[in-house]
Formats: C-alpha cells, sequence, structure tokens
C-alpha cells in the first residue's frame, strides 16, 4: 500500500488536491483494492441501515463560517461534534474522508481542513481497525496540508495496529518528510514498540523541533493516567513503557535548548514514572548538564510527588 | 522648588530684567517678588500656593510628591463626543475632570511685565490647557487646539502670554490629558511608534515674568533662572480585576438560561444587569456574545479633596469586532467593531453602551490594527492579578502571543506592568481565564487564585466509583462527547490524557505565580475540570470550566456543572458550595465564603467558553485601597 500510494503521490504531485479527491481527502483509488472494495459494501449497507447518521456527518456545523463565527475563538473545528456522533459515524465518515465528499461550497481551504481533522480525530477516538486504510492512506498522500497529516498521523497512532506501528515507524527516520507527524502519531500509540522508536530517536536527533516532538509524543504515550484508564491489566505494560518514556525524556530536560526542555520536563510529568526522580539525579555527572535545570525540575517532580489534590 | 518666603531683596537679572529696579516690583523691604506656578504636588486635591508641600520638590515626582491630571476620555455632557476632543469645557461635571495649576500673584509686578507660561513640545500634543477668565469663562491657551481628528487639524501652543494686570492678580490654569502614556491618538501618525511612547507621561509647566518688548525675564532669588517649574504627570489607566467593586453586569440576552442564572446573582449582589440584545435589529442589538472578550474595564483618577480621587471608568475595544455577515462590508465592520458598542452609533441608531459622564473611552492600540489580532487579544486572555508585593494596584497577567502594542500600552502604564506572561497556546482559546480566577478573602494577602485542576477532577471521580457511583452519568442529555457515566470517563484514554497534559500545563502555570506574586499552596483553591483536545494543542475544558467564573464582590455566578445526580444532588455542586462557599475557604470580604449562584451556560460552554467569557462588568473609579501615586511605579 505504501509503495503505491508514494508512486500516486508522486504521480499527482502537481495536481490541485481538489481535483484529485472524491473524498475530502483522498480519492477512493488511493486505498488498496481488498480494502476499498470491502469499505465500499460497508459503507453501502451502513448508508442504508443509519441514514440519518451519514446525514448527521454531512450535518455537521463546526467549520462553517456562520458556525464557527459564534464560537469564543473563531476559528473552524468541528471536532466535538464530530466525536458526539460516536462509533456510529464511523463509516459515514470514512466515505466522506475517502469516498465522496460533501459539497465544499465556498469553504475555504482551513474550513475545509477542519472538517478532514475533525473526522480524523473522531475516527481515531473510535478506534475501529476498519478505518486503517483510510487513514494510512491520508498520512502517505501528497499534496496534503500539514494539519490533515498530523490528524491522520493521530489518527493511526490511536488505531494502534502492527500495519500503524509499521507506517508510522517507517516515516519516523531522519530525512523523511513526514518525520514529525510520525513521530506525532506514534506519541499516540501506547505500545512498547512505539516508545522504544520514538526514544532512540530522541536520543539521537540533533534537529531541535524533532527532540521537541519526540519529547511531546512520549509523554503522551508514557502518560501515567492513560495507561491507568485501561486498567490493572495493562499496569505492567504501562509500566515498561513508562521507564522507556522517562529513561529518554530525563536528559533531555536538563540539557539542549529552552523549548526541548521544556517539552521533555512536561513529558515526565505526565509520565509519572516511579524512578523519575533517580533518572533526573543521575544526569548530574553527564556533561552539558544545567545543573539549575536538575535542581528546579527534581524541585517540581517532588511537588507534583506530594501533590494531593484538594 | 521653595518659593513662598518673603524676600527682604528680591531683585536680581539674569541677563535678563532686575526685580525691584525703577521698572517697578516690590524690592527692599516691600511687598515680595513673586514668580510662581503652583500644582497639587502634595497630593491632597487642593492648589495652595501657601502650602510648603505642594511648593517643596514641585519639580520632582515620585511616591511621595507629584501632580497629576487624568485623561479625559469621557462625555460629562453627553453629546456623543469624548470631552478631551473638543475645545470646551462640558459642564461643571467636566470641569471636575481637570486638574488645576496656578500662576500666583505678584501685585507689584512691573508695569512692563508680562506673563508666559510653556509647557514642553513633547506634552503638547497629548493635553489641553485652559485659564479660567476674570469673567468666570475658560479659554483654550495651551497644548493641543481644534478637533484633532488628525494631524491636519491639529495645532499646538508651547507658549501662553497674558497682561501685566493678570500677572499682579495671578491666572488659575486647568488641564486634561488627551490620552494616557504610549496610547494612540488620530492626531498622531499611527505608523510613528517612536513618537507614540516619546511622550514620557509628564508634562513641565513653566512659568516667567518677561519685560514686554524686549523678552527678558525677571527673576527673584528663589527663581533665579527667571523660570519658576512644576512637574505633572498624566495618571495611568489601571485594570480593575475580578475584585473591582464593580456595579454594573453586562452579558448578551442571547441564552436565556446564562441570563437568568447572572440575574440571581447580580441581584444579590446588587449589581444592575440589563443584558443586551443579541439581535443586531432590535435597539442597541449587538451580535458578539463574549462580552469579557471584545473590551476591557478599567480606570483612571488623581488625586481629589478630602482623601477622595477624582476619576472615571475607561473602556476599551478589542482591535477586532464579529461583524454579523462571514463576508462583511466594510461599512460593517466599522459597524460591528467593538468601538461602536462603546462609543455608539448615532447614525445607526446604536446608543452608546459605555461612553458617558464618567465613563471614558480609548483605543489602545495602534488604529492600523484595527480588526487585526487574534483570539490572545480578547481580554478574557488579559487578568490582573489582586495587589501583592509591590505591585499595590495590582499586576497584569495575560497569554504570550498579546498585540505587542497592547502590552507596550500596559507596560507603559507603570504601574500594574511589567505583565505577568504565561503561555496559554495549549489552549484552544488561549486564554488565562480559562484556568485561572482570583477571588476575595480575608488573608494577609486579600485574595485566593482558583485554579482549574484535572487531578481534582480525577479524585472526584475516583471517588465516586470507590462509592459505587460508576455508572452515574455526567452530562445527561448533551450528547456522546460529553454524555459519559463516572466509569466511562475514567476510562476513556484520550480524555484522561488530555485532561494529564492540562494539568501539568496549569502547574506550571502555578509554578510561575508562585514565582512572581509569593502565593503559597493556601492561597489556592483547586476547581475539578477536566480538558478535552480539538486538534493538538486546543485543549479546552471538557465539562462546563467552573473556574472560569464571575465574581461581583463576594457572590459569584459559576457554571453549572451538569455532574451526575446522584440521591437528588449534584457532588459537583455540592463540592463547590463546600469549597468556596463556607468559612473554612475564607474566601468573601468577610472570609465566611462566596455566594455561589450556579448559572446554565451549557451553549456557551458548547461554543467554547464559559460565565465569565459571556460577562463583563465595571466599577465607579477608583478601585482600591490606596492610590496609584504612591506605587512610586
Amino acid at each position: 500500500m505504501k509503495a503505491l500510494t508514494r508512486l500516486l503521490g508522486l504521480g499527482l504531485f502537481l495536481v490541485a488536491p481538489s481535483a484529485l479527491a472524491d473524498g475530502i481527502s483522498i480519492a477512493p483509488s488511493a486505498l488498496p483494492n481488498d480494502a476499498r472494495a470491502k469499505l465500499e459494501n460497508d459503507i453501502a449497507a451502513a448508508r442504508v441501515a443509519q441514514p440519518k447518521v451519514f446525514a448527521a456527518v454531512k450535518n455537521v456545523k463546526g467549520h462553517r463560517p456562520e458556525h464557527y463565527g459564534k464560537y469564543r475563538n473563531p476559528y473552524p473545528t468541528a471536532t466535538r461534534e464530530l466525536r458526539g456522533l460516536g462509533p456510529a459515524a464511523l463509516l459515514p465518515m470514512l466515505d466522506a474522508l475517502a469516498f465522496q465528499a460533501p459539497d465544499r461550497g465556498k469553504l475555504t481551504d482551513a474550513e475545509w481542513d477542519a472538517l478532514a481533522i475533525g473526522m480524523l480525530e473522531a475516527v481515531g477516538v473510535i478506534k475501529d481497525a476498519r478505518a486503517s486504510s483510510v487513514v494510512g492512506a491520508i498520512f502517505e498522500a501528497s499534496a496534503l496540508r500539514p494539519g490533515v497529516r498530523l490528524a491522520a498521523a493521530r489518527a493511526a497512532g490511536r488505531l494502534g495496529g502492527d500495519a500503524e506501528l509499521a507506517l508510522l515507524t517507517g516515516h519516523a527516520k531522519s530525512g523523511d518528510p513526514l518525520e514529525l507527524a510520525a513521530i506525532h502519531g506514534l506519541g499516540e500509540m501506547m505500545r512498547l514498540e512505539a516508545a522504544k522508536h520514538v526514544a532512540q530517536i530522541l536520543g539521537s536527533t540533533k534537529d531541535a523541533k524533532v527532540a521537541e516532538a519526540a519529547a511531546t509524543a512520549l509523554g503522551t504515550l508514557g502518560s501515567s493516567w492513560a495507561w491507568k484508564s485501561l486498567g490493572p491489566k495493562a499496569q505492567a505494560t504501562g509500566l515498561e513503557v513508562r521507564k522507556v518514556c522517562a529513561s529518554a525524556l530525563a536528559p533531555r530536560a536538563v540539557r539542549g535548548n529552552a523549548g526541548q526542555r521544556v517539552a521533555a520536563s512536561d513529558a515526565l510529568l505526565m509520565v509519572e514514572h516511579p524512578d523519575t526522580l533517580d533518572l533526573i539525579r543521575a544526569q548530574r555527572s553527564i556533561k552539558g548538564t544545567d545543573a539549575r535545570a536538575v535542581d528546579g525540575l527534581i524541585a517540581r517532580v517532588e511537588r507534583q510527588q506530594k501533590r494531593a489534590p484538594k | 522648588m521653595v518659593r513662598y518666603r518673603w524676600l527682604t531683596s528680591s531683585v536680581i537679572t539674569l541677563g535678563v530684567v532686575a526685580c525691584g529696579s525703577d521698572s517697578g516690583g516690590g524690592g527692599g523691604s516691600g511687598p515680595p517678588d513673586i514668580i510662581d506656578v503652583v500644582a497639587d504636588t502634595s497630593r491632597d486635591g487642593l492648589v495652595n500656593a501657601e502650602d510648603p508641600k505642594d511648593q517643596d520638590r514641585e519639580n520632582e515626582w515620585d511616591a511621595t510628591v507629584g501632580a497629576s491630571f487624568i485623561a479625559n476620555l469621557d462625555d460629562d455632557d453627553m453629546d456623543g463626543k469624548r470631552d478631551c476632543d473638543d475645545e470646551i469645557i462640558n459642564g461643571p461635571a467636566d470641569l471636575a475632570d481637570l486638574a488645576m495649576f496656578k500662576v500666583s500673584a505678584w501685585p507689584t509686578a512691573p508695569a512692563d511685565a508680562e506673563g508666559v507660561v510653556t509647557i514642553d513640545p513633547e506634552a503638547a500634543e497629548s493635553v489641553r490647557i485652559w485659564r479660567d477668565n476674570p469673567d468666570g469663562s475658560l479659554a483654550l491657551v495651551l497644548g493641543s487646539k481644534g478637533p484633532c481628528t488628525s494631524a491636519a487639524d491639529c495645532s499646538y501652543a508651547l507658549e501662553y502670554r497674558f497682561p501685566q494686570a493678570e500677572v499682579m492678580t495671578g491666572v488659575t490654569f486647568r488641564i486634561e490629558g488627551r490620552r494616557f502614556k504610549g496610547m494612540p491618538m488620530p492626531s498622531l501618525n499611527p505608523q510613528d511608534d517612536g513618537k507614540k511612547f516619546l511622550w514620557s507621561g509628564f508634562v513641565d509647566v513653566g512659568f516667567m515674568v518677561a519685560k514686554k518688548g524686549t523678552g527678558e525675564r525677571y527673576a527673584t532669588a528663589d527663581v533665579p533662572d527667571g523660570i519658576d517649574r512644576v512637574k505633572l504627570r498624566v495618571a495611568p489607566w489601571l485594570m480593575f480585576g475580578s475584585l473591582g467593586l464593580h456595579d454594573t453586569l453586562y452579558s448578551s440576552g442571547f441564552y436565556s438560561p446564562l441570563v437568568e442564572g447572572n440575574t440571581a446573582a447580580a441581584q444579590a449582589a446588587g449589581v444592575t444587569y440589563n443584558p443586551y440584545a443579541s439581535n443586531p435589529t432590535q435597539p442597541g442589538g449587538w451580535t458578539d456574545i463574549w462580552t469579557e472578550d471584545f473590551f476591557q474595564t478599567g480606570w483612571t483618577g488623581f488625586p481629589g479633596p478630602n482623601g477622595t480621587v477624582q476619576g472615571m471608568r475607561i473602556f476599551n475595544p478589542r482591535p477586532w469586532g464579529r461583524p454579523p455577515s462571514q463576508t462583511p462590508t466594510p461599512e460593517q465592520v466599522k459597524e460591528y467593531h467593538p468601538t461602536r458598542w462603546i462609543w455608539g452609533n448615532p447614525e445607526m441608531g446604536r446608543p452608546a453602551a459605555a461612553l458617558g459622564p464618567d465613563r471614558g473611552a480609548a483605543e489602545f492600540y495602534n488604529p492600523e490594527n484595527f480588526q487585526k489580532g487574534n483570539t490572545q487579544d480578547s481580554h478574557g486572555n488579559h487578568d490582573l492579578v489582586p495587589p501583592h508585593k509591590d505591585y499595590k494596584m495590582g499586576r497584569i497577567l495575560h497569554g504570550n502571543k498579546v498585540m505587542q502594542n497592547t502590552v507596550d500600552f500596559y507596560t507603559a502604564q507603570g504601574v500594574q506592568g511589567p505583565p505577568i506572561v504565561l503561555d496559554t497556546t495549549w489552549l484552544a482559546v488561549e486564554h488565562v481565564d480559562e484556568f485561572f480566577h482570583f477571588v476575595p478573602a480575608k488573608t494577609p494577602l486579600g485574595w485566593k487564585l482558583l485554579v482549574a485542576s484535572p487531578a481534582l477532577m480525577t479524585k472526584m471521580l475516583e471517588d465516586l466509583k470507590s462509592k459505587g457511583q460508576g455508572s452515574a452519568v455526567l452530562h445527561q442529555g448533551y450528547g456522546s462527547n460529553f454524555e459519559k457515566s463516572v466509569d466511562q470517563s475514567l476510562a476513556d484514554t484520550k480524555l484522561v490524557q488530555w485532561s494529564q497534559a492540562a494539568d501539568v500545563k496549569i502547574q506550571g502555570h502555578i509554578d510561575q505565580m508562585k514565582m512572581e506574586t509569593g502565593l503559597t499552596d493556601a492561597d489556592i483553591i483547586e476547581i475539578p475540570t477536566w480538558f478535552e483536545d480539538l486538534g493538538g494543542e486546543e485543549k479546552v475544558a471538557w465539562n462546563p470550566g467552573m473556574v472560569n467564573m464571575r465574581m461581583m464582590g463576594s457572590v459569584a455566578s459559576i457554571a453549572k456543572p451538569f455532574g451526575p445526580v446522584i440521591g437528588g444532588k449534584d457532588p459537583f455542586e455540592e463540592d463547590i458550595f463546600a469549597r468556596l462557599g463556607g468559612p473554612s475557604s475564607q474566601l468573601g470580604a468577610d472570609g465566611q465564603g462566596l455566594k455561589v449562584f450556579f448559572t446554565d451556560d451549557w451553549s456557551y460552554h458548547d461554543s467554547l467558553g464559559e460565565v465569565h467569557c459571556a460577562t463583563n462588568e465595571s466599577a465607579p473609579a477608583p478601585f482600591a485601597a490606596g492610590f496609584w501615586w504612591e506605587t512610586a511605579k
């Protein structure tokens, strides 16, 4: 699939997105044949069985100026509405993204993208493997604006299957144009393999933007609250993942530029691994460590550990 | 300078003219020679040439001495024009807004003398100065002349001369500011930021007695160079903040449940509340429902007699407005700019919602930024940390992407700045009022900080679960993004992950506040709040953001939480009553807790805001114990 979509991407790179897309973000032809056929059947059946949900997806308003113009920050976002439609909206959203876009009318690029981003955010939360091919194809599609690609990466990460792991780790490599998006996508994937891959990136990269993205991703996928939400059975894996995250984050939290340090420090506080303080203290003796940053971070972690919401 | 001493020999010349010469004057042992200008340097609200406190150090300005005046931006005669924008005195109330300075009488002034009052060129475009005429009228004599709607219809007078007869009797002058320090004006080139900030905010007034025809100055022992000087400073603009003694509450009438909740709270607080129509076709109709965001309220004032402060409340608009059409015409952009709400528009039948007697209006951003800026320029992102440390009048707090014009203006006031800046870019709306709110408390500090707390929200849900209430449903009937049981909420991996990320950010903000203000944990009260993400670094309160509240004295209008109903009660409401409403909170003027009103703001919540965002308020000037001029800032 990746080879096909890359080839398609190269061939169509100079073509305007609207010309190639039957869906909002991609044309059906961007999907592997078997996945495409299966989805077409599923969507057709769902359209008959649940016409109201299709109508609801079609009628979301958050990306339309007459609606978002009333938001406190008047920017287009349909994410809440689409998430609110629940799992039943999966196939209507996949239909809109890859097969049959709603009428764009006079929507601007930002408004049109908001619809795609909202759908991808919602699809990721639904976490249904039927979305895999669409999300993967959108992630790799050419002529895609960054916000949509990033949303596709996050959705892929949330789906969290082996295909998504391969897709994202394949792009999370130095020099790959999709590297940053792929790292963010891996951050949504609560798997040990994802953690190790991103930790390796954080440990080796000299690129500040990549380091910041990797630190943020590790905080997300190592989130202690998120692991707790998965219940007791996930705790052992969670602890292992969080250890990988914390071990990679500690050095970055006390070295490098301010942006990286903030991202790494915040991420460490999300991971909340029991060894966090020891990992930070161990940085003291390493060349390039900012001793004040170590002290400050230790104090922050200690405050967090003592904190009891009251 | 010290001037008011009886002189035994006052006649001095300065390449100049000697008083007591045969040109007249009171040399020798006769009456004194007097070359004196005096203002309210002592800050007692009186101008008294015989008061050494008005005379000593009259050319200085610090925490203990220095005269001041205000930018006269209200409309006492309600002609739709600010009082400083015309060349008349608009009645007794307007006159009271002008600060006085006097040229003392020199009864034995030489026959060839004339009085000369000067102001420094930098100040001329920022002030208008009148003199009292013998017939009781006033005449504009110094500073800006003309309507000054642009540089083309404004001229500047730096010097005013009056005849010997008036040197003998003395002359009273009145001064008003046309702007605050750092504030742009139409008569200044908007591109010229350098000029905008050039004015120090001070006016240096000089008085001399010149020999008519030659221009030579008379001098005395006390005024050896022949020029007496006094320094006056324009009063700063000061933000009210949530602890202001507010008397008026504003909001749109767009969502009746919000109006109902606010009405109850406003009545309890004794605050006037008349929501404006949201339909633009109705009288005063205004489509922007985010009332906190499109204007800010503050005040200005200078010393009045008997410890009073003479001043006015000031309304300033956000740079950008929300025209009802998505493809507005230039006329609609102007018609629905926040300036029109404040000033009104007689041509369209729109009354002024703010400008009026003791209610001033001013734009603080550069005019070239009209309809520019972004969400961070909304005033829900600009708040006042109440008094602390050296910031006796509080210190402004705002997000990190505010228009530089505005930041410069805040800093230029010198009293409530430089602002504390928090990185709010992790939020979809990017406003500080989404996670912080300041409330009155009977503590040494006098206030506490309420903070949105995802950790507390988690704990409360976990407590409910442990009490067997896992199936209780939050936000019943509000769609599957919001309607979740306690168990479902705690198992929603993304929701808790987003909330934890928000928690870390907020804890970072708290750390910064502790460092900047000296806050301690005892001064902080957590309010349960989870956050959802709309698409990467776009977080917004998931449950109604209760911290995003409206304070009216000790009365709070707080977003109704719509928590689970257990035994007929909402445990989140009960928690807030306990947390904020009881004596253990130390909150309120009497320390017995806030009077809490829950207001249904769901429609606003669904549009990314809450009660604070949906409302605004103002107070009569002055607000605050103590005086800004004593802050030495």
